[in-house]
């Protein structure tokens, strides 16, 4: 079998060929083609050799939701909510969900569904899951009625305490249907059955926002793919690959379709290397995206803001800083220089892309302190206009009245690694981490040039630079295992009887994802499932997930609760008692991994070249490689550049860089 | 080393630097400390000052708590003189040492590399009790401050990184739940720590000198900043006044007084001529009143600005000593944030005409502390409901105010719980949370809404309380915007609708029964400029959303619409006809008159009358800036068609003798 993995980048639309007998790996890439991402797939995917083989898997990671949701352009929405809570969405738990301290301007976005489109039907579901009043028909008919007016593309039905009983929801979405012909609806419990109304709601309005664009691009590309004989599956955010059925359905389980790709390339890269902690630094135009992996395991976060709203679903821990290679420098009112967030983006770009960018970037700064080369930009497709970004320099120099434009160049980059840095210390250091013990995992077309001064500032002394460090999402996706998570809310002191009976959630939960797993084609040995129970102290609002393994025991689960929390606060609290919040469960189907061939050993090549770099103050002649010239065994000095199709790696004075026999380039500071 | 040495990339970075020392701070902070109101209610700051005291950075806290420490730092270097020493830890919550009130405890570390001091690192942090006569310490009865617990004066409970456990045992016999407290202690010393750890590795990577130069430049560059935003300013001395709802004891309204004077790149406040301090517990020290005046000016003059020492430099502030704004001993201070907003909303109506560009409408104006108490059969145990719901936020020059959301001077978390998190926690039923129509400010960019919750008592009993101001006089707006909704606290028992309490937004454990509804309603925001100039498609669709009535569009934007139908010639009409709740008076020369808390208006009797009789509240409009409210008085030396008023007043709205004056009704807030 094969195993076919297709990423959409900004700019490139990759693929890899992971042959599951062989365990052979090969990548392919086209232009990416932004207005329909589709057209790319479909192109790559019938060029690509070997790519037609009846029975193979296809799994894509797609920013087509992402995009839809941060463009806002989406479906038009209406909600249904419990009589008196029309303004939920609205007023949410009263936060700006952005800095806004001291600013009397600040402007939040408006609510996906105005409150025109926000309708209320009387009826009432305690918390201990009873019937107050059943839905009253004639505000139902009222609803409906309105409904009908407003013509939505979806309904989301969102009911008080429906996490615990959902025939209400059920009850209305079934009335509704019968009376609109052409929305599609959608129940809050039927996509996070978990308390708190807020957070369920705002899930299940993004969820119903990008839902029409997501089921359409995905019913093109699922078509085509099936024409093929072929089986289609998307990444989510959680790490794991899920039936594109499932991703048209539940698409705001993809919203970190794209960067996920790239956590688990890492992983399959490092998982060969024998590097088991790491941190990854996705840096790419606009933004860079940094992620913790500890015991080959990235951290995981069940709930993130998207957009200014908040979505519940598990999903990779991942922290976005708006520092990138675009990103501009400027001078503040009070002579300050600053990097960014404002990017060059795809257009104008880098001054240096010669389309018309005239302020200085971090990827010009890199140009002009020759780290980057100038022929080598997406192997020399690209023309390089250095005058403009000289022009660019000199504008800035002339703004702060610096007086060594070198310096302050690099004092450019500079910025923009603090700033990353700041990103790594809050996934690391304020998460309980030591980044000193991580290796560090650059990834993106402007990682491996940033990757040693990031390692530096955290005190980290190796590097690991991945072939392919550019587009490594594509690979990552051929060895994605198929992920389903659960989560059912049984909120209740601790008890022993309570236990009992979470296992029993937790054992019907395995069951669901083991029939889905079975349906999608897999073999029950090849089926994995953990459960987590959520634990806090009572009054607490924040619980920690402590996993159940078999023979557990209430005793058993409240002493693991206690050794996590310690290990969190420092401190536990014995005498207070414990609450059960939510069960949750992953089941996965696990799919053979891809081999990383390993290289033979070799002779260290002449440089290709040789140019003056500049670090910390000082110009040095540098030796330049090609990446594909160095094998195993050879070692390069820094100060030295190489280069390869995607990206750039920088070695300063101080580091060496050699090759592993999977071909990953180790650097290592010298000490 | 000057600092010309310090390059602009070396402060950038190492202000980066700071600042993710102050956010990891906080990290541990939250990680280790044992009261709720701490890890989930966010109720402390931290923050890093030079060895002079300047603060050298802060993150997004509030800036309630950090604002007034440099105040503070300064008093204990002037103590303890040259008795610092590595290893001492000072801890304090007296509030007139440049404090806040006595649950805020404030620790300073003074942090050496070698024999220098480098600077102070410090966390304030409010304990959930420090003694006193109630649970909790705050208390609306507190007349004076040792009825609201243990004063603690600058004191070293650690000297020379020795514990001084005699101290610390005094202290902790002397709070309630101790090893809460005592674990909240330690965990503002781990906090201290980390911050210690951070800046030696600091030092150790730049210099001492670099460090120090850096922290000056950080200061210097701030300073720049603020001067520069000063001398935007037209020079001369800005008047406001405003007032809090009432002083318990009298029913009157506690009077609260700015002038401002602009001179070049410097910017005075004086707060002569405010309330005497009260015998409650809505007293502020004067670094609480520094504090509010910097929130709002840095909110009109920079809000994009980094914050430290720098930006206070140009700013002096004065109060009379024992006024609301620079309490002296024995006044009691809990209530401390109600000055601290007002402070905020005086300078800010000050300052409208003199820096348009940052503007809005006012705010809520008040914490809105609200407590339910009761018995929860369901979980067998007493509970007490929390929340303070944010209101509506101020429509600015350009923007409409937006609904319920915290504004502009609160960090951003959370002011309501989760219904379905109430529900399981409390015998309690939230039968509605919605917005609130009408309540906006109406402008040409309306404020926002404020929050309507209904919460039913499901246990037999319940105790409800509430501590919030602005509910009587309404959040005002700027530029001929009217004024918002103000707060709102009533109790609904069937058909019957219940004031609980004498004075309203003051409730002290009013008995709920069963099925009885607590209403909150928060204020709206104010709004900018006048209705009639908001664009009538703009008024059709906040009918179409429901953001205000078809009644209120006729009234105040003169948007005349019937079934849902625009009524455009009425509209035309009606618009041409101008603010028709206005009455327009020629200014007269008079004087500033204050009485039980008041400015007087005298009018004619027959003027008085027709605003609303002698006593009621109007607010005379600036088109140009913010209102002045007074209560009207009738008097027979005042012609029909004039207003006498004294020089503050015109200041204040920029009217001279002669010019015309628009009056405009207050109606106060009344429950339903």
């Amino acid at each position: 079998m094969k195993i076919i993995g297709i990423d959409t980048g900004g700019t490139f639309t990759d693929l890899a060929l992971h042959d599951v007998t062989t365990g052979r790996v090969q990548i392919a890439k086209v232009p990416s083609t932004p207005a329909n991402p589709a057209e790319a797939v479909e192109r790559i995917l019938s060029e690509s050799r070997e790519c037609d083989a009846p029975g193979s898997r296809v799994v894509h990671g797609t920013t087509v939701a992402t995009n839809a949701l941060l463009e806002r352009k989406g479906a038009k929405l209406a909600v249904v909510m419990t009589k008196g809570f029309r303004d939920l969405l609205e007023i949410g738990r009263t936060r700006r969900a952005g800095p806004g301290l001291f600013n009397t301007r600040f402007v939040k976005a408006p609510p996906l569904v105005p409150r025109s489109q926000r309708i209320e039907v009387d009826e009432r579901i305690m918390a201990d899951g009873s019937v107050l009043r059943a839905p009253d028909p004639a505000t139902l008919e009222q609803a409906a009625q309105a409904l009908q007016e407003i013509d939505a593309d979806v309904v989301v039905i969102c009911l008080l305490h429906a996490y615990k009983n959902d025939a209400h929801e059920r009850l209305v979405a079934n009335f509704l249907r019968s009376k609109l012909n052409r929305a599609k609806i959608i129940t809050s419990s039927s996509i996070v059955p978990e308390f708190r109304e807020y957070e369920r709601l705002s899930s299940a309005v993004v969820n119903g926002f990008v839902l029409p664009k997501m089921e359409g691009y995905l019913e093109r590309l699922g078509k085509f793919v099936s024409e093929r004989d072929q089986s289609f599956y998307v990444m989510g955010s959680n790490g794991g690959i899920m039936t594109a059925q499932k991703a048209g359905t539940e698409p705001f389980r993809t919203i970190l379709s794209g960067p996920a790709g790239g956590v688990n390339g890492a992983l399959l890269v490092c998982r060969e290397a024998g590097v088991e902690n790491f941190i990854t630094c996705d840096m790419g135009g606009t933004s860079t995206d940094v992620s913790l992996v500890q015991g080959l395991k990235p951290m995981m976060a069940s709930e993130s803001m998207i957009a200014s709203m908040p979505l519940k679903v598990p999903q990779l821990d991942i922290n976005t800083v708006g520092a990138g290679g675009g990103s501009i420098a400027w001078v503040d009112i009070d002579d300050s220089l600053r990097v960014g967030p404002r990017s060059a983006g795809a257009t104008p770009g880098p001054a240096c892309y010669g389309r018309g960018g005239a302020e200085l970037t971090v990827t010009d700064a890199d140009l002009l302190l020759g780290r980057l080369g100038e022929a080598t930009l997406l192997g020399g497709r690209m023309t390089i206009d250095r005058s403009a970004a000289e022009a660019a320099r000199d504008r800035l120099v002339a703004a702060t009245g610096y007086g060594d434009a070198d310096l302050l160049t690099e004092g450019v980059v500079r910025l923009a690694v603090a700033r990353m840095v700041s990103a790594i210390r809050e996934i690391s250091v304020e998460r309980g981490h030591d980044p000193r013990l991580f290796t560090l995992l650059p990834l993106g077309g402007a990682g491996p040039l940033h990757s040693a001064e990031i390692a530096e500032e955290l005190g980290i002394d190796e590097i690991l630079v991945p072939p392919y460090a550019g587009n490594l999402s594509a690979f990552g996706l051929t060895g994605a295992n198929l992920r389903y998570d659960y989560a059912a809310t049984a909120i209740g002191t601790f008890t022993a009887a309570g236990f009992a009976q979470l296992v029993d959630t937790a054992a019907e939960l395995v069951e669901r994802g083991r029939e889905q797993l079975m349906a999608d084609g897999f073999e029950s040995d090849a089926v994995s499932a953990e459960t987590h129970i959520e634990l806090r102290y009572r009054g607490q609002a924040f619980e920690i997930g402590v996993p159940v393994t078999a023979g557990d025991t209430e005793e058993t689960m409240r002493q693991r609760f206690e050794t996590l929390y310690r290990t969190r606060y420092g401190f536990v609290r014995s005498d207070k008692p414990i609450e059960v919040v939510t069960v949750r469960v992953v089941v996965q189907g696990k799919v053979t991994q891809p081999r990383i061939d390993t290289l033979d050993a070799g002779v260290m090549p002449e440089p290709s070249g040789s140019r003056p770099t500049y670090w910390r103050g000082q110009w040095s002649e540098s030796a330049v490689y090609d990446r594909d010239d160095l094998s195993p065994g050879c070692v390069v000095e820094g100060p030295a550049v190489i280069e390869e199709f995607s990206c750039t790696t920088y070695v300063p004075p101080g580091w060496t860089a050699g090759l592993c026999k999977h071909g990953n380039i180790r650097m290592e500071r010298r000490r | 080393m000057t600092d010309s040495d310090i390059d602009l990339v070396t402060l950038e970075i190492i202000q980066e630097y700071f600042v993710s020392t102050v956010r990891e701070m906080r990290v541990t902070m939250i990680r280790t400390a044992h009261s709720s109101i701490i890890y989930e209610g966010h109720d402390f700051s931290c923050a890093l000052l030079d060895a002079s005291g300047n603060l050298v950075a802060q993150s997004e806290d509030s800036p309630a708590h950090i604002l007034p420490l440099p105040w503070q730092v300064r008093e204990a270097r002037a103590f303890f003189g040259g008795d610092l020493h590595p290893g001492d830890v000072i801890l304090v919550n007296d509030p007139y040492t440049s404090g806040t009130h006595m649950n805020d405890v404030a620790m300073i570390v003074p942090h050496f590399c070698g024999d220098d001091l480098l600077g102070f690192i410090c966390t304030r942090a409010h304990w959930g009790d420090v003694g006193g006569m109630t649970p909790g310490s705050i208390s609306g009865e507190a007349t004076e401050f040792h009825q609201e617990g243990l004063r603690i004066p600058f004191v070293k409970v650690h000297e020379r990184g020795k514990p001084v456990d005699a101290l610390l045992r005094l202290i902790f016999s002397n709070v309630r739940v101790p090893d809460e407290r005592e674990g909240d202690f330690f965990a503002m010393l781990s906090c201290c720590n980390t911050a210690a750890t951070r800046l030696d590795q600091l030092v150790s990577r730049f210099t001492f000198p670099a460090v120090t130069a850096v922290m000056r430049g950080l200061i210097d560059r701030a300073e720049r900043r603020m001067r520069s935003a000063i001398t935007a300013i037209t020079p001369g001395t800005y008047y406001y006044e405003d007032y809090m709802d009432a002083d318990l004891r009298t029913g009157n309204p506690v009077l609260l007084r700015v002038a401002i004077t602009v001179d070049g790149d410097t910017l005075s406040i004086d707060f002569a001529g405010s309330s005497p301090q009260l015998a409650g517990p809505t007293n502020g020290s004067l670094a609480v009143a520094a504090m509010g005046s910097f929130v709002a000016l840095k909110a009109l003059l920079d809000p994009e600005g980094p914050i430290n020492h720098g930006a206070f430099v140009p700013i002096t502030v004065a109060a009379p000593e024992g006024s609301i704004v620079n309490v002296k001993p024995p006044g009691a201070t809990g209530g401390y944030t109600e000055i601290r907003r007002r402070v905020e909303s005086v300078v800010m109506g000050a300052l409208a005409r003199a820096v348009p560009r940052y503007v809005s409408g006012d705010i809520k104006g008040a914490s809105n502390h609200t407590y339910i108490g009761s018995y929860n059969r369901a979980r067998d145990r007493q509970t007490i409901f929390y929340e303070y719901p944010a209101g509506g936020t101020g429509g600015y020059n350009g923007h409409d105010g937006h609904h319920t959301l915290r504004a502009y001077d609160e960090g951003d978390f959370a002011s309501i719980q989760p219904v379905e998190s109430v529900e399981i926690e409390h015998a309690l039923l939230v039968e509605a949370c919605t917005l609130r129509p009408d309540s906006c400010g109406d402008g040409t960019y309306r404020g926002g809404l404020g929050m309507h919750r209904e919460v039913r008592l499901l246990a037999d009993e319940g105790k409800f309380s509430e501590l919030s101001d602005r509910n009587i006089l309404p959040p005002y707006g700027v530029c001929a915007g009217y004024a918002a909704a103000p707060n709102n606290f009533y109790v609904v028992r069937g058909e019957e609708v219940i004031s609980p309490s004498p004075i309203p937004g003051k409730i002290s454990g009013f008995p709920m029964v069963k099925g009885d509804i607590a209403v909150l309603q928060s204020g709206g925001g104010g709004g900018y400029g006048s209705p009639l100039e908001r664009p009538v498609d703009k008024v059709l669709a906040d009918l179409h959303e429901g953001i205000i009535t078809e009644a209120r569009a006729a009234e105040r934007y003169g948007v005349i619409v019937r079934d849902g139908v625009l009524d455009a010639a009425a509209t035309a009409e009606a618009r041409a006809a101008g603010a028709t709740g206005d009455r327009g008076l020629v200014v007269a020369g008079g004087e500033d008159t204050f009485r039980d808390g008041r400015r007087i208006l005298r009018l004619s009797p027959a003027t008085t009358d027709a605003l609303g009789g002698s006593g009621a509240l109007v607010e005379i409009v600036s088109d140009t800036g913010a209102p002045l409210r007074a209560w009207l008085e009738a008097t027979d030396d005042v012609a029909d068609d004039e207003v006498p008023l004294g020089t503050i007043a015109r200041a204040i709205l920029a009217l001279d003798v002669g010019g015309t004056s628009r009056i405009r009704p207050l109606p106060g807030a009344r429950p339903g």
